[in-house]
């Protein structure tokens, strides 16, 4: 059965066609697609083409390039025979953007080192908004003293920068772990940086959160729903919750930009992802003493981050811009 | 700063009045020494300022209490001891010889007494003369401020082991006799000790003046008897050296004048920057290593600037024998085999910075004679000359062997960016051979003393030893014997906790030649080492080389086995 083509278009149709037609916003999403899929094809990446295990030093190792064997890490020119560099970009398969102090593939290291960087970043972001919909949502729709807690609560970890406390939850959790009840979370797990990258963001996204169901609480409909005894919890779910999406959505792609250079600086400061996994934070760190003579393991991590996050942020704006229309003409979901 | 330059010109007369207590004036002084030691040696260029860049201090000036390279480098021109190590370049610098005492003793009674006459006419930089009192008040400090080394180094002498229960209240009355007429100094020890003279050398040992308080002195600094006084510390940014007026050369060996008028020490600057504020010529000497991604640049480029020296110090390994998998001698021999040495060298900066290490005694040393037990086609029933590369079939066989495979093994390592890289090399070996591996790196500034208490149950940690002085005992006794490993303590270098009673008896045996037959007891040392080798408490890694950049306008670079450079003899173009 087709619809009528006099049929209104829903709200989440006039977004996507806006969102069509806008130019950076598709190449944005092209990129962050190409980019997530390049990196879950690191394994068949390292595997089959670049031949090579990129969590293994491999300093003393040789490769074939042009039929001719070369050292991994190759003796500098000069007349006291001092230092060694590794490999520089081969722009072959194998140590395509060279190696790096450790002897590793640069890129497969790179691919390898998205994935943790991405999967951080969006489940960071994920679990922030999930966080802070929860306080946005019990804060905005409860007595004045529950809001006035939570929102109390909120401003004091705004107040302290985000970084600094990151890096203080991080540094207590990178050597033991983390331990809640029976629970054990080892210190090389993926978990720790999530969470404490969730929750410092919380009271940036849960504020905005929080304003909306205010204004929502206020609606004709919700009243409405009060007045006809409707649970208190039925109202959140049916009314508030479809109608705080808009702001999810659009504080999505922004959170998980602000949450992937969090993640990137805790892996450059070594308190986030661990040794001898790999994120875009870590292989910066690795690049840093190779900055001189092999500026490129530092680089090309650093750029993947300027792109991801300026889609990001493209992106995000790109759907606040086509989200607008449920904003202005107040067609809240009742 | 600003006052300093308001007295320096305005007010000299105010340190007559006020004797030592004012530095600025000091510089008047210096101009008169400036003048007499041109006269001794005439083809010298004295003078100028040599600007030096550090990474960052390393804490209490005490020369008693401080135990780094770095303060041990900076007061070598500040303090002497009674004796001391030659300040020559290559084979000619050591045994010791007299520094503030007249002539290097000769043990007496079975080695328990030392006679030793101080110098005449030797003052402190505070115009003080230098008397048997401070040398036997000096003494006494060592005990009184708990100097890392009073126990190690000096509870041979009597009343010391008082001294070591009860500081305060050390007198050492039994143990130094001091005569004021005839500058004659005593020393009466419990039982002998060969390598007396080398802890009267070793700079903890420093005379200072018997008012100096009996506590740790900081950022404050002692009066000297060396060429310079330090005048002006700020452990964030920086220290000024300056001329010891009352300083004056008795022996050119033992504590030579300083070429410099001034030293000026800057503080805080990453190796990155001291490389370039070198080329730039805005400072004259890096005191740290070159960092590895500049060794390229400064050794084609600034080729005769660049100076290269071997240190009597290796990297290693350090296996606990009490945690397991290590409690197990096939699997500390199975790391030994498999350990790409190879790799090693190359963290370090290639073979002409770093050589591989099989022993526990590092080239240069009295004792030293090479070998490899765990390289390929070796074993220690034959062990190679060399190391050749890793034998991971063997190595495998041995973990095998063991039944120890799959355990969990932690690597403790210092989080710096060379020792991270071996640490990660160490993680993947270990894994290779079977074991679920990981690295935990702790911050340089508490990893020493963490991997010492035996409380922390570490397995396995990374690290580095440098001779106190050219003596084999510096490196095996300390590290390996039962003596040295005390449970539950930060202070327990032997962080192996490896204790053989039979291989203690040889120590002490090679020890006791010292004195009479220095040749037989290198010998014994060398025995010592293949012993302790085929027990593989430890992994010796690699010996490495200091390479550091000076300016071009510095001349005259004398690099000493024991003292490393000798800034003091830096001359400025």
């Amino acid at each position: 059965m087709t619809s009528s083509p006099l049929s209104p278009k829903g709200p989440w149709y006039i977004a996507f066609h806006r969102l069509s037609r806008n130019v950076s916003a598709m190449l944005s999403l092209c990129i962050l697609v190409l980019i997530t899929i390049a990196c879950l094809l690191a394994p068949f990446y390292a595997h089959t083409i670049a031949h090579t295990d990129p969590f293994t030093s491999n300093v003393a190792g040789t490769l074939i390039l042009n039929g001719k064997k070369m050292d991994i890490m190759q003796p500098n020119d000069n007349p006291l025979h001092l230092g060694l560099s590794p490999i520089g970009p081969t722009w072959h398969s194998t140590y395509f953007l060279g190696a790096d102090s450790q002897g590793r593939d640069v890129a497969a290291r790179l691919l390898y080192g998205g994935r943790n960087s991405l999967l951080i970043s969006s489940c960071a972001a994920l679990l922030c908004l999930i966080l802070a919909t929860f306080i946005g949502v019990t804060a905005g729709f409860s007595t004045k003293i529950v809001d006035t807690f939570l929102s109390r609560f909120m401003d004091i970890m705004w107040a302290i920068p985000v970084y600094l406390l990151a890096i203080s939850l991080s540094v207590v959790t990178v050597n033991s772990g983390l331990r809640i009840g029976p629970f054990v979370i080892e210190s090389n797990n993926l978990l720790i940086p999530i969470m404490i990258i969730a929750l410092v963001y919380v009271p940036y996204a849960s504020r905005p959160i929080r304003g909306r169901v205010i204004t929502l609480r206020q609606a004709e409909f919700v009243t409405a729903a009060h007045c006809l005894g409707i649970p208190r919890w039925r109202i959140i779910v049916q009314d508030i919750l479809p109608n705080i999406t808009i702001t999810l959505v659009v504080l999505g792609p922004l959170i998980m930009a602000m949450s992937l250079l969090a993640e990137s600086a805790l892996s450059f400061l070594s308190i986030g992802v661990q040794a001898p996994a790999a994120s875009w934070g870590t292989i910066i760190q690795d690049g840093e003493g190779l900055i001189y003579t092999r500026p490129m393991v530092a680089i090309a991590p650093g750029l993947a981050i300027v792109i991801v996050v300026l889609a990001l942020n493209t992106l995000g704006d790109a759907l606040r811009d086509a989200l607008d229309i449920r904003e202005t003409n107040h067609t809240e979901t009742p | 700063m600003p006052r300093f330059f308001l007295f320096r010109f305005s007010l000299p007369i105010i340190f007559i009045l006020f004797g030592e207590g004012l530095p600025f004036p000091r510089l008047i002084y210096a101009q008169t020494f400036h003048s007499t030691a041109k006269k001794t040696l005439p083809n010298s260029h004295f003078g100028g300022t040599l600007k030096v860049v550090i990474g960052s201090s390393t804490g209490t000036l005490d020369p008693q209490i401080a135990y780094t390279a770095l303060i041990k480098t900076i007061e070598t021109p500040v303090y002497d001891t009674l004796l001391t190590y030659p300040k020559l370049s290559g084979p000619n610098a050591h045994p010791v010889i007299a520094d503030l005492a007249e002539a290097v003793p000769v043990p007496e009674d079975h080695g328990l007494t030392y006679r030793l006459t101080l110098r005449k006419n030797i003052r402190f930089s505070n115009g003080q003369p230098v008397t048997v009192a401070d040398v036997a008040a000096s003494f006494r400090r060592i005990f009184m401020v708990g100097s890392p080394t009073a126990g190690p180094y000096y509870s041979h002498i009597r009343g010391a082991q008082a001294c070591l229960k009860d500081p305060a209240h050390c007198t050492l009355d039994k143990g130094i006799e001091t005569n004021p007429v005839t500058r004659q100094i005593t020393f009466h020890l419990t039982s002998p000790d060969p390598e007396f003279p080398d802890r009267l050398a070793w700079r903890h040992a420093a005379i200072l003046p018997q008012n100096t308080p009996t506590h740790d002195m900081g950022n404050t600094p002692i009066p000297g008897t060396g060429p310079y006084l330090i005048t002006d510390y700020n452990p964030t940014t920086h220290m000024r050296l300056e001329r010891n007026p009352y300083f004056h050369e008795w022996s050119r060996n033992a504590q030579p004048a300083a070429y410099p008028d001034h030293v000026f020490i800057t503080f805080g600057l990453d190796k990155e920057d001291e490389v370039s504020a070198v080329e730039n010529g805005q400072a004259d000497w890096m005191y740290d290593n070159v960092p590895l991604d500049r060794l390229g640049e400064v050794g084609s480029r600034y080729t005769k600037q660049v100076h290269i020296y071997r240190l009597l110090m290796y990297s290693y390994a350090m296996l606990n024998v009490h945690e397991p998998p290590f409690n197990n001698l096939a699997v500390r021999q199975a790391l030994n085999y498999a350990v790409n040495r190879h790799a090693m060298v190359i963290y370090s900066g290639g073979a002409a910075i770093a050589t591989p290490q099989c022993q526990l005694l590092p080239e240069g040393i009295p004792g030293y004679e090479p070998f490899c037990d765990y390289t390929l086609g070796a074993s220690p029933e034959h062990p190679a000359r060399t190391w050749q590369a890793p034998d991971m079939k063997r190595a495998r066989e041995l973990v095998r062997a063991s039944g120890t495979e799959g355990e969990k093994v932690t690597i403790v390592a210092p989080a710096e960016g060379r020792t991270s890289n071996t640490a990660e090399e160490i993680r993947d070996t270990l894994e290779a051979l079977g074991y679920k591996a990981s690295v935990h790196n702790i911050s340089p500034a508490i990893q020493f003393t963490f991997v010492q208490n035996t409380n922390n149950h570490v397995q396995i940690s990374l690290g580095g030893w440098t001779a106190d002085y050219p003596s084999a005992s510096t490196f095996l006794m300390t590290l390996f014997s039962c003596e040295s490993f005390r449970p539950h303590s930060d202070n327990s270098p032997n962080m192996s906790g490896f204790c053989s009673p039979t291989i203690d008896r040889m120590m002490n045996n090679a020890l006791s030649q010292t004195l009479n037959n220095r040749a037989e007891s290198n010998r014994l040392w060398a025995k010592v080492d293949r012993a302790l080798m085929q027990q593989a408490p430890a992994v010796p890694l690699v010996q490495t080389r200091n390479v550091i950049l000076l300016s071009k306008r510095v001349h005259n670079v004398i690099i000493t086995l024991n003292d490393e450079l000798l800034f003091s003899q830096l001359q400025i173009q």
